[in-house]
């Protein structure tokens, strides 16, 4: 059975890319515009893995990570941010937070497909 | 100054007035003309001329006081009325500035958002473009390795190889039949020949048993006529040699219906002879020049089979090529996001700067300081506009941070914790 991935990004040709990387790689992806329609998507269905930009409206990436992790659940579900913020302090806050990884874009999609077989096989 | 102070300003006249006279008096007691108190009556004249004098002075002061005041008044209404008319011009320039720039800051943001629809646009086709390209690839590529594995999934089919192989060897087959048939073909000539020899055999012993006969026959009719001249003691001798002679007769018919047969025998083992020959050699030349070109059409099949694998190699290495330049494509069209990022930065920092100068154009039209005071108007006037910059300078700190690190479109460091 394939492993679940959820895709959380506002950018809509950033989450098809991902989508088809992953797709390709034989994952099964579900799409979320924001940090909220993520974390809603999050409380109906398990995954395996969560793969969150930081910059979106309504909710944020680092903002989305306290709540997962505040589910019980998604305690130990590796979190991976992928986003354009490449800074130590954005970095600290993400890994603080509770991320597993840190992505920064644009993604080569075999790097990619690369990281994620890393942590979920 | 108005009318209502007049009075006081008598009043302080005439108090500066006897103050003066006062002052004259200690003046002229301190000159020795003022011994005696009981002279001063003698002295009031004096006194009240002095401060008569004094009086006057105080009113040709306050009069010359009174028109210096109202050419400064004067001056202050008109400077004031500049002010007004310099604020009222500076109002509407700033009414003016305000409108052009919030008019193009209008145009800049909805050209903003022009753009970032039209990357968001573009980048979705071009998105479905390259990925679909990249999986017709992976498909076509699927095929052609179908086409010379031979092994759809799920499916058992004999590749192209294999049917090369079992028609070489079924040809093969076929032409070694066709060449042992021809063998066994220039057998039966042998035979044949063998046949005629024997048959040849055949004609001579009949030859000599036709001989035989014509002696026997010979030596029949020489007993008749012995048996004739011995008379009546040779005629039971004569009917012998009438039965032997018959014998004789019958004997060479019999010979030469055998010789007939076995010549008419003789022509048909030739006729087949020649038959079996030449069929056998016609089979062993087709057979001879169809393994030929079998042999050759195999090695044709071949060599088209391996420049097919060849190509497909070629395919499968262009579609790993293709591939590789679709993840650079997927790689560099992730500008629509970085550039998104980026326009609505740029588009917090124009609304920023909207926002100061929308609250620095209502400053000039909303703030009213003292009516007999312009500097105080104008001075609340710059404290309202020193605290429009410096909430601006709050907001513009807050945009300092740009999201977006990168500078080129080269993928970006992963970093596991």
């Amino acid at each position: 059975m394939a492993k679940t991935i959820l895709a959380v990004d506002d950018s809509a040709s950033i989450r098809q890319m991902v989508s088809f990387t992953l797709k390709s790689a034989g994952y099964e992806i579900t799409e979320a515009v924001d940090g909220q329609d993520g974390l809603n998507k999050a409380k109906t269905k398990s995954f395996n893995l969560i793969l969150t930009d930081q910059n979106m409206p309504n909710m944020d990436g680092l903002t989305l990570i306290k709540n997962l992790r505040a589910m019980p659940n998604y305690k130990m579900v590796p979190i991976l941010m992928l986003t354009t913020e490449a800074g130590d302090t954005m970095k600290a806050q993400g890994k603080a937070a509770g991320a597993t990884g840190w992505l920064v874009k644009p993604f080569d999609p075999a790097k990619l497909v690369e990281v994620v077989k890393k942590v979920i096989g | 100054m108005n009318s209502s102070s007049k009075p006081y300003f008598f009043t302080k006249a005439m108090l500066v007035g006897v103050i003066l006279g006062i002052l004259a008096l200690v003046i002229e007691w301190l000159h020795g003309d003022l011994k005696d108190l009981s002279n001063i009556t003698g002295s009031m004249p004096h006194l009240l001329l002095i401060g008569g004098v004094y009086v006057g002075w105080a009113l040709i002061f306050k009069i010359t006081l009174d028109k210096a005041a109202r050419r400064e008044k004067a001056k202050w209404i008109e400077t004031d009325a500049n002010l007004k008319s310099l604020t009222n011009k500076t109002h509407t320039l700033f009414t003016q500035l305000h409108d052009h720039t919030n008019e193009q800051i209008i145009g800049i943001k909805q050209e903003i958002k022009q753009t970032q629809d039209i990357l968001a646009d573009a980048i979705n086709k071009l998105v479905n473009s390259f990925t679909g390209m990249e999986s017709h690839t992976r498909e076509q590529q699927r095929l052609a390795l179908e086409l010379t594995d031979g092994h759809e999934e799920g499916a058992q089919q004999t590749t192209f190889e294999d049917f090369i192989h079992e028609t070489s060897e079924t040809l093969s087959t076929f032409v070694e039949t066709t060449v042992e048939t021809s063998k066994i073909g220039m057998s039966l000539v042998e035979m044949m020949d063998n046949i005629k020899t024997d048959v040849d055999k055949i004609m001579g012993a009949l030859d000599e048993i036709q001989a035989i006969s014509q002696q026997t026959n010979l030596l029949a009719l020489n007993a008749a006529i012995e048996a004739a001249r011995a008379g009546e003691a040779g005629r039971g001798f004569a009917v012998v040699a009438d039965e032997v002679r018959k014998l004789s007769s019958r004997s060479t018919s019999f010979s030469n219906l055998i010789g007939e047969s076995m010549r008419t025998v003789n022509i048909s083992v030739l006729d087949a002879e020649k038959a079996i020959n030449a069929m056998a050699s016609k089979d062993m030349n087709f057979a001879l020049q169809s393994k030929t070109r079998v042999h050759d059409m195999m090695l044709n099949i071949s060599g088209i089979n391996s420049k097919m694998s060849s190509t497909v190699e070629q395919l499968s290495a262009i579609s790993l090529e293709v591939e590789q330049d679709v993840r650079v494509a997927v790689t560099s069209l992730q500008f629509q996001d970085l550039s998104t990022q980026l326009l609505s930065h740029i588009q917090g920092r124009v609304e920023a700067i909207e926002a100061m100068l929308g609250k620095l154009a209502s400053i000039s039209v909303s703030e009213n300081g003292s009516i007999d005071d312009p500097s105080d108007d104008s001075s609340q006037r710059l404290n309202r506009f020193q605290q429009a910059i410096d909430e601006a300078t709050e907001t513009i700190k807050q945009l300092k941070h740009n999201p977006v690190t990168q500078e080129q479109m080269a993928a970006g460091d992963i970093e596991l914790f």
